[in-house]
């Protein structure tokens, strides 16, 4: 999911609503001030363009004397920095299933451009916006109920709490989770998983994996999902209130309808030789990232993080 | 006809008295970086444009190694009006497919102008070299952009029942604005699409010394290796702390504030520039080498399941550099005779020096803190180009492209053929 989220990047600034479009704004547009044409054309301001102004000779030159490591955490050559490097160790991911894996993402390719993507596509075309933000809302606070299981299992009991008080908070005032009221009061929006649990006992990932239909994924996390899915029978207030059976194939359909619908990847879009690789690094390096965030002993604020030492 | 009229009335009022330039970003490091968002756009653009996508099958599928099956087809798209409108190719910049997201964001805006946009992909595109190109072996200009306007054509043959086209103009990004003057050049003698109006973004005049400078960013491919293993880990350490975040998250509207603070040094930026360029070097060097079989980086066929991880391993983050003095050069050497120098003449705007100082029809844009641009080339543009050269004072690599002003100026020329800047 993270490379899904990373490489939205360049198009996520495109959708920010609150613009007007481009005639509206061009209506909307005021005359500008008159303002006098100096020639700031002139000159070349920054230090830094200098270094790039060079003749190329130069910058050869500084190519060769550049072998100092420049990112902060390296300022000191570690014994890590001493040691000769491998690409092995630093790119690759365990991966001893890779045959059959290659072939579930081609499978998964095919599923995803004859059904899934179709199936989508028609989804966003028919169901008109505010319904689709309640849909993608409702199944949203749901995962409250997965959080606050997984934080109990590892004792995280503030982390449960805050997991209960979003999920209530939008089952009652935000109409059973299809308005996030909760975000709005500036509710934080905690995330655990099984597969996180197992990784808090100490269960390493084991080998990648790519699971039919769901893609990417390892041998811990696939047990994880296995299990959440399993159990969401056993937590579901819905049926308890005997309003509908979440587990049923009707809602799971349209959760995963929902879950595709906001990833902008689709398998060999990249087009490059070593998607495959790419996709198997970037993820499991992500996934990581979330494990050590969720047992951070504090949850941080971004507003703070950077002042935390690195 | 509309929506050009509005323009029209939005251009009159809005150029009697233009404010200044103001770029928010002047770090032209940062300025790259972010302009591959709408981030320092005014208007929003729509979130659904009508867009087809089309494939056209150029090159016999056995010629197609397995494991880029995906590459059989060429792939391009078309965003078409219900009226008749003139026709706008947008080419890509360096190794960017039809659908990246500059090119998405380009579509969409020239769209919104009334244009009908056909999106290319770049002639160094994996997607290109496997299916379009005739030589292979991208990088040398006028041979990569014979290929392109061939493509173009079929394109065009390919969707011209679908869209009415009043006249054709031309634009690209960086390596696409230097390769829409080459195309401008061979429509001149073939006529085949008689461009009215060919507008250059940020162009390189050399590929072979812009490509120096973004790869000195990284480093050669030994440095490179553990520099992005570096890169990787501080950004997982950094990101730790941004997804522990339980009130704000990782969101796609707060990235550029998480950018900001994030604080990034300049070399760090460099890094980010660099791997970026970096990537399309990767595949660029597996492939072309793949393709010609010579034997750099694989010796025999890969199966379309095979593992690919040892010729990452092999390729080992080889750089732009490497790929025309490892693969280019010898390949060249061998097939024609030819000499480094004159890969060298074939990189290089300055083959068309003539055609650009004498033809009004060709305007380019570009910034005075440019990053592939050394002084030279910065200057070779202003003697070539004179009063058709606008350039901005600040915006990096293509950084200020979709900035407000900017849009008004590519919109401006392309509808109305005049070609401004009033600071």
């Amino acid at each position: 999911m993270g490379v899904l989220i990373l490489s939205s990047f360049s198009v996520s600034f495109a959708k920010q609503y609150s613009k007007p479009d481009l005639q509206q704004y061009i209506k909307r547009r005021s005359l500008p001030k008159n303002v006098s044409s100096d020639a700031m054309i002139e000159h070349s301001p920054e230090n830094d363009r200098k270094a790039i102004g060079k003749n190329l000779a130069d910058i050869e030159l500084e190519k060769t004397q550049e072998n100092k490591p420049n990112t902060p955490q390296a300022a000191a050559p570690s014994k890590e920095a001493l040691k000769p490097f491998s690409i092995r160790k630093s790119y690759y991911v365990y991966d001893p299933l890779e045959g059959f894996n290659r072939r579930v993402y081609y499978f998964n390719y095919g599923l995803d451009k004859y059904f899934i993507i179709p199936v989508t596509k028609a989804y966003v075309f028919i169901t008109p916006k505010p319904i689709q933000k309640g849909v993608s809302n409702f199944f949203r606070n749901n995962d409250m109920i997965k959080s606050t299981a997984n934080s109990l299992l590892q004792g995280k009991i503030k982390k449960a709490m805050r997991a209960v008080g979003r999920f209530t908070m939008n089952a009652t005032v935000g109409l059973g989770g299809t308005l996030d009221t909760a975000s709005k009061m500036g509710m934080p929006t905690p995330h655990e998983d099984f597969g996180m649990t197992l990784a808090h006992y100490g269960i390493k990932s084991g080998p990648y994996l790519i699971l039919p239909v769901l893609g990417p994924s390892n041998l811990r996390d696939a047990v994880g999902t296995g299990v959440d899915s399993y159990s969401k029978r056993f937590m579901d207030p819905y049926e308890a209130a005997q309003l509908f059976d979440y587990d049923s194939i009707g809602i799971t359909a349209l959760n995963g309808v929902n879950t595709r619908s906001k990833i902008p990847f689709t398998y060999y879009s990249t087009g490059s030789p070593f998607e495959y690789e790419y996709v198997r690094l970037l993820l499991t390096k992500y996934r990581e990232m979330q494990i050590r965030a969720a047992n951070l002993p504090e949850a941080p604020k971004i507003k703070d993080y950077n002042k935390k030492e690195l | 006809m509309k929506k050009i009229m509005y323009l029209f009335l939005y251009f009159i009022f809005a150029y009697a008295s233009f404010g200044k330039y103001d770029f928010p970003e002047k770090n032209p490091y940062a300025a790259t970086i972010l302009g591959s968002t709408t981030a320092m756009t005014d208007f929003a653009l729509p979130e659904k444009i009508p867009t087809k996508e089309y494939t056209l099958t150029l090159q016999p599928a056995a010629s197609v190694p397995d494991n880029l099956w995906f590459h059989k087809k060429f792939k391009f798209s078309l965003a078409y009006q219900k009226y008749p409108a003139p026709l706008v190719f947008i080419l890509a910049g360096t190794g960017s497919s039809h659908n990246s997201g500059r090119m998405d964001i380009f579509q969409k805006i020239l769209y919104s102008a009334g244009f009908n946009v056909i999106c290319m992909s770049s002639p160094l595109s994996q997607n290109f070299i496997v299916s379009a190109s005739s030589t292979r072996l991208p990088g040398m200009m006028m041979d990569d952009c014979k290929d392109l306007y061939n493509v173009m054509k079929l394109a065009y043959e390919k969707v011209k029942d679908k869209i009415d086209v009043t006249e054709f103009n031309l634009t690209g990004y960086s390596l696409g604005a230097t390769e829409s003057a080459f195309i401008s050049y061979i429509d001149e003698s073939e006529k085949y699409f008689d461009f009215k109006k060919v507008y250059m973004i940020n162009p390189a005049v050399d590929l072979y010394e812009s490509a120096i400078i973004l790869d000195s960013f990284l480093g050669s491919g030994k440095e490179a290796g553990p520099r992005i293993a570096r890169m990787l880990d501080y950004a997982l350490e950094k990101g730790v702390y941004t997804f522990g975040d339980e009130y704000e998250g990782f969101t796609a509207t707060n990235i550029y504030g998480i950018f900001k603070k994030a604080k990034l040094t300049n070399d760090q930026m460099k890094y980010i520039i660099g791997l970026v360029f970096r990537i399309t070097s990767i595949d660029l060097n597996y492939t072309t080498d793949a393709l010609n079989k010579s034997g750099v980086y694989s010796k025999r066929p890969v199966k379309k399941f095979d593992s690919m991880f040892k010729y990452f391993e092999k390729v080992n983050f080889a750089s732009f550099e490497d790929y025309l003095t490892k693969i280019v050069y010898p390949t060249l050497k061998a097939k024609k005779g030819w000499t480094f120098a004159d890969i060298r003449k074939n990189t290089s705007l300055e083959l068309l020096t003539d055609y650009l100082k004498k033809t009004d029809k060709i305007v380019a844009v570009t910034n005075q803190d440019e990053l592939i641009l050394t002084p030279k080339h910065l200057d070779y543009l202003k003697k070539t180009f004179g009063d058709r050269l606008i350039v901005f004072p600040e915006g990096g690599h293509c950084g200020n492209m979709y900035y407000t002003p900017n849009v008004e100026i590519m919109i401006r020329y392309l509808s109305e053929g005049v070609f401004k800047f009033e600071n």
